[in-house]
């Protein structure tokens, strides 16, 4: 049942849980997914700081059930608020999708459908997705440096759910709500006739962000630009709902939501959360908010870092927040060559953008200093202070890899957006021709052009309905053996596929050896959990052969090297080599293969 | 109809904010495609000079060479890359600082015949201590999968090794061959299928200026024992 509790947990943890969190007034479908997507994905945090003080196990049954009890309660009341949608509002967002999809290259999501559908990368799986399995295990220490955990948490909640830490599908799956988010927030511009912002957003998501192959993978680099970006776009929605106070709140609250969140997904975060709050405060002063209001948001905004850094805190030895801070910055210069860093760090932002999306983006984020005065202009000018800032700072720490700087594509789009909305007005009174074309084609379909409304408890019961019956039919259509064996089959593929491959060659002659090496992720590889050693020196790998003869060794270059081992051996020595990495494979190797002063026994 | 768009639509745009009278929208319009348009137009001159066959008026770093060692741009257009870089007479390239450039495509090879590279430096900044800039140039293979290969090295620097290249000098040519036979820096390894030429210029020095130009990459009728310059 592993498929079925994953995929259920999966929406415990993105939807459901967040119909804990009341809702009051009217509101459209849209905004309340994106609404509630954020609440749950706020709340799972804080169920991952209760877990990690509690050490507690699986809560997504306890959840689910709890939900629906009050789900059921809540219909009894009459159904808590209304929820509306438009038929051409849910045709107009389902058509931008389409569109996107065909002219997107969907780089992102062909390796998924190519069948590598487990977390993989370096840093995925020798951080991220290590913490996660800590987390499962309740055995999470804090690393020195404070690196957020938001993704970390969820995945662990996912592996509690099933019961199982070694199955990386759902984890890698559930990164997809992060586009789908930013779908649907395109279809809400496009409904609050934002023609320009929606194009914008719609060219980062399909043009920029779907377009790069490491946005799923599990990074939490391409996440943290996302929720930037979800996040900017919902306060910019605040503030488009001039006149209407209901979704100003919602807006506001899901903007604050998202940027707590964000805080604790990666570093940057915590700059658009900086940038969230004062807009909030903008948003607050203009409405004449009462103080609860700012309480709220601001609480909501703050309290995911204050856990996590309170879960921080509790490291036993030094805890140093910047952690190897200078050993990054070292990194950079030494990747400008000793050049200027802020051409470097500039040819990387030229690189993520594309010269003439960044020419775009930078034109439209301008239009913000031509007026100042208006909320929108001054939203879009905290955006262009925070992208100086944020590439300033990239340029010294982190241009040692462009991906670092990937969530200066989120700041960058948001200013853009806010400095085009001088032109929307205009925009769609130019567009009010197609307007009526379109109106005269349609207006004949009443069902769809007529508002509907429910009750939101009726809405939440069809999602749990839906939530259950979809994952059973998962599990039933694609089997359990099945499913495991496709994971498997990724797992193999992970990090360094061509070093794996090495790892199993005639594994079934291996007997009782191991693979011993310093190549870490063979610890994680299917079927070679057990059957391995990680050995960082040689005596460690002089111990293991001894304990047990026939293992082979897998070396590499630098620090996957035994050198006096090497000199050791002759190239007959070797089953096989791989080109790409340089790592090659001794055969099963005894004491008697062992230099001289290593074959000494160490404890005699 | 009317009722409905209004009753669950946000407020739109002009109810907010004042709208920009249709004439001057139409003019910002206008305007910004037109910036737009010339700025893509600048952005892109070297690949439009490309389509329309105007390339030898530009850089040929611009043109033909990225920072990537990877294997991204990577069709195989060597006969086209021969062409371009038999050409000697476009202007060179101006670097100021440090910069690895790297051919844009990865170029097919025979790995048992011989190639000489060549290209002309002139310093036009001695940098910082007054050493000149200096220089590696060589090539990166790559075997069949396309992957880089880095045994012995990845970058084969076998035309020139820290190379300190004087303003004084004027226009130097630099020469390597790289053979099955060469030795250590110039030999093409046995799987190699493909190849990127790679260039460091003004190393660690942001203050070296250096003009690179005429760089070829030709194959040479018979085998000669790697020996630069």
């Amino acid at each position: 049942m592993t498929l079925f509790h994953g995929f259920l947990a999966v929406a415990v943890f993105l939807l459901l849980i967040g119909f804990t969190w009341p809702i009051k007034g009217r509101i459209d479908v849209l905004s309340l997914t994106t609404l509630t997507v954020a609440k749950s994905m706020w709340l799972s945090w804080m169920v991952v700081f209760s877990s990690y003080w509690l050490n507690l196990g699986d809560v997504s049954a306890m959840v689910l059930l709890a939900v629906t009890l009050l789900t059921l309660w809540r219909l009894r009341q009459g159904g808590v608020a209304d929820v509306w949608f438009s038929g051409y509002g849910l045709l107009l967002a389902i058509v931008l999708m389409g569109i996107g999809y065909a002219l997107s290259p969907l780089e992102a999501i062909k390796p998924i459908l190519d069948g590598q559908i487990v977390l993989s990368g370096w840093d995925v799986n020798a951080s991220w997705n290590n913490w996660a399995m800590q987390l499962f295990e309740n055995t999470y220490s804090p690393y020195i440096a404070a690196y957020p955990l938001f993704l970390p948490g969820l995945w662990s909640l996912i592996y509690k759910a099933q019961a199982n830490p070694m199955v990386w599908v759902m984890t890698r799956l559930l990164l997809c709500a992060f586009p789908l988010i930013l779908m649907i927030q395109v279809g809400s511009l496009a409904i609050a006739r934002r023609p320009l912002a929606a194009l914008l957003v719609f060219l980062s998501l399909w043009g920029i962000f779907l377009a790069n192959p490491l946005l799923l993978i599990g990074l939490t680099d391409p996440i943290v630009m996302m929720l930037t970006l979800i996040a900017g776009v919902a306060l910019y929605l605040a503030i488009c709902s001039d006149e209407q106070e209901g979704p100003v709140d919602h807006y506001t609250l899901c903007a604050a939501l998202f940027a707590g969140v964000g805080a604790i997904t990666k570093q940057p975060g915590t700059l658009s959360a900086v940038i969230i709050g004062l807009g909030l405060l903008l948003v607050g002063i203009h409405h004449s908010k009462q103080l609860t209001w700012y309480l709220v948001r601001l609480l909501v905004l703050v309290l995911p870092v204050a856990t996590f850094m309170l879960i921080f805190s509790t490291r036993p030895s030094l805890p140093t927040a910047l952690g190897n801070l200078s050993f990054l910055m070292s990194l950079t210069s030494k990747a400008s060559a000793g050049g200027g860093i802020y051409e470097h760090g500039w040819s990387y932002v030229v690189s993520m953008f594309g010269r003439f999306p960044l020419l775009l983006m930078l034109t439209l984020a301008a239009l913000n200093l031509a007026t100042p005065k208006r909320k929108l202009s001054q939203i879009g000018l905290l955006y262009l202070a925070g992208f100086g800032i944020a590439f300033t700072t990239y340029s010294n720490c982190c241009a040692y890899d462009e991906r670092n700087g990937w969530f200066l594509i989120a700041l960058l789009s948001m200013s853009a957006i806010c400095g085009v909305s001088i032109l929307e007005g205009a925009m769609m009174r130019e567009l009010a021709p197609w307007r009526r074309f379109f109106g005269r084609l349609l207006r004949h379909d009443d069902l769809l052009a007529r508002p509907r409304t429910f009750r939101s408890a009726q809405l939440q019961l069809l999602a749990i309905v839906l939530a259950v019956a979809v994952a059973g039919l998962l599990q039933m259509v694609v089997g359990e053996s099945r499913y495991l064996e496709a994971e498997k089959n990724a797992r193999r593929n992970i990090v360094w596929p061509t070093v794996n491959n090495l790892a199993y060659l005639n594994i079934d002659s291996l007997g009782k050896g191991l693979i011993i090496t310093n190549y870490q992720f063979v610890s994680l590889l299917p079927d070679l959990e057990k059957r391995n050693r990680i050995c960082p020196d040689i005596a460690c790998v002089a111990a293991a052969i001894k304990q047990f003869p026939g293992s082979r060794v897998l070396i590499g270059p630098e620090s996957f090297d035994y050198p006096t081992l090497r000199a050791a051996l002759g190239p007959g020595d070797y089953l096989a080599t791989e080109a790409k990495y340089g790592f090659s494979l001794t055969r099963g190797l005894t004491i008697s293969d062992l230099p001289l002063n290593l074959a000494t026994p160490l404890h005699p | 109809m009317t009722h409905t768009t209004q009753s669950f639509s946000p407020a739109p745009p002009s109810s907010a904010e004042a709208l920009l009278p249709q004439r001057a929208f139409r003019w910002i319009a206008a305007l910004l495609g037109l910036w737009l348009a010339v700025g893509a137009c600048y952005l892109y001159r070297q690949e439009l000079a490309m389509k329309l066959g105007l390339w030898d008026a530009f850089a040929i770093n611009a043109v033909n060479y990225s920072r990537f060692s990877d294997a991204r741009d990577s069709e195989p257009v060597f006969q086209d890359q021969l062409l371009l870089v038999r050409q000697g007479y476009r202007s060179g390239a101006l670097f100021v600082g440090p910069i690895t450039v790297y051919s844009r495509q990865l170029l097919p090879i025979n790995s048992q015949m011989s190639y000489q590279m060549s290209f002309d430096l002139m310093t036009v900044s001695d940098g910082t201590n007054g050493q000149g800039s200096e220089t590696y140039a060589g090539v990166v293979f790559y075997d069949e999968g396309q992957n880089i290969i880095v045994q012995p090295e990845s970058h084969m620097y076998g035309v020139a090794w820290k190379d300190h290249v004087l303003r004084a000098t004027g226009r130097l040519t630099l020469r390597g061959v790289f053979s099955p036979t060469g030795l250590a820096l110039n030999r093409i390894p046995a799987n190699a299928r493909y190849m990127k030429i790679a260039i460091d210029l003004n190393y660690a020095d942001p203050r070296a200026a250096a003009i690179l130009s005429n760089i070829t990459f030709v194959p040479l009728p018979s085998v000669a024992p790697g020996e630069n310059k």
